[in-house]
């Protein structure tokens, strides 16, 4: 008899079984249910068939899978994959080469008169400093160069890893306390 | 999970301890394989582990990870699907190595004092006869009690979709099981 019930009725009858339906769409299911014997078989058959999947019950998982997982994590990189003497080293690159293109884009212009610059193809190079060696840094001042330069470690979306923050906090802490 | 993305490792442990055995569970109904079960059900939380920054408070953090293990669920059905055929000995019994077969019919008649194990391999090889969405639909919904809204959250669909998925998946149920129902 419920095979009368077209497929829009059986997915009314499936949300109103789950309680998924507005006020006005259950009002409307429960008496159809109540008027017409196809519909309460077919909500009977829900209800049955409801009561039947339960029989399923998945195993327990091993008691040790949970600490077999946070066995693994540990073993894994967390966020972002980094290594700070390279950040630092790529970061100080970056910041020398910004420097020497500056001082001597400067020199050119106030060395030169305005008819000569077009002339000098090739300035002088002048080596910048040599970055420091970040092995040759504490923690400490890799940490506060990570604050000085919060705008490139942004621009790198490099904020987003758990040693950078942490870096971050303990710098901010120990300017807090004034240490 | 919040203390977590603030950098609290603690907190990461704290929340695999409380959440392996549902997504245990939710993957072994997804799956239905064992083996992989537990391989997934650590890849799930190892994906939180590195992925921790994505998560937005304004997700329930149930249906973060859930939906990680749907997706996951799905690229290993999917894969099956090209290749190695689905594992589901476990679910059929030692006597039953093809379980979309035809039900024998002489096995438990409706109405007969059935064993629960048999009842339990029974349901669960209707559940993996049904399509995927279909399969993880009434996963979600039958037996983690999630409301369409949030199913539709963790399988990227309309409340609509699931609507439909749930009442279809349902007719299938009906049709694999009706052996076992009275009416």
């Amino acid at each position: 008899m419920t095979e009368r019930l077209g497929q829009n009725d059986r997915d009314d009858l499936s949300a109103y079984l789950d309680g998924e339906l507005s006020a006005d769409e259950a009002e409307r299911v429960r008496s159809t249910v109540e008027a017409d014997p196809a519909w309460a078989d077919a909500l009977r058959e829900l209800g049955e068939l409801d009561a039947l999947l339960d029989a399923w019950a998945p195993p327990e998982a091993p008691a040790d899978l949970g600490e077999r997982i946070i066995a693994a994590a540990d073993h894994r990189p967390r966020g972002r994959v980094l290594s700070w003497p390279k950040v630092f080293a790529g970061a100080m690159a970056a910041a020398a080469a910004i420097l020497l293109a500056i001082g001597v884009g400067l020199r050119v212009s106030e060395t030169t008169p305005e008819t000569e610059r077009e002339e000098i193809a090739r300035p002088e190079p002048e080596r910048p400093s040599e970055p420091i060696d970040p092995a040759d840094m504490t923690e400490e001042q890799i940490d506060e160069f990570a604050v000085e330069n919060l705008g490139f470690f942004k621009d790198y979306d490099v904020l987003t890893d758990f040693e950078t923050l942490e870096a971050i906090e303990r710098v901010e802490r120990a300017r807090s306390s004034g240490t | 999970m919040l203390r977590f993305q603030r950098g609290d490792l603690a907190a990461f442990d704290e929340l695999v301890r409380r959440n392996t055995p549902r997504v245990h569970a939710l993957i072994y109904r997804f799956l239905g394989d064992p083996g992989m079960v537990e391989d997934l059900t650590q890849e799930v939380f190892l994906r939180v582990f590195r992925t921790a920054e994505r998560y937005q408070p304004t997700a329930k953090f149930s249906t973060w990870l859930y939906r990680i293990a749907a997706n996951l669920s799905f690229n290993v059905l999917r894969s099956r699907k090209k290749g190695t055929p689905v594992s589901l000995e476990h679910l059929a019994g030692p006597d039953q190595e093809h379980p979309r077969q035809t039900p024998d019919p002489s096995a438990a008649a409706p109405g007969e004092d059935m064993d629960h194990e048999e009842l339990s391999r029974q349901v669960a090889r209707a559940i993996a006869s049904l399509p995927d969405n279909q399969r993880i639909a009434i996963v979600l919904n039958k037996y983690e009690n999630k409301s369409y809204q949030e199913i539709s959250e963790v399988m990227d669909c309309s409340t609509m979709a699931v609507k439909s998925l749930l009442s279809r998946a349902r007719g299938n149920l009906r049709d694999e099981l009706r052996r076992y129902l009275q009416s």
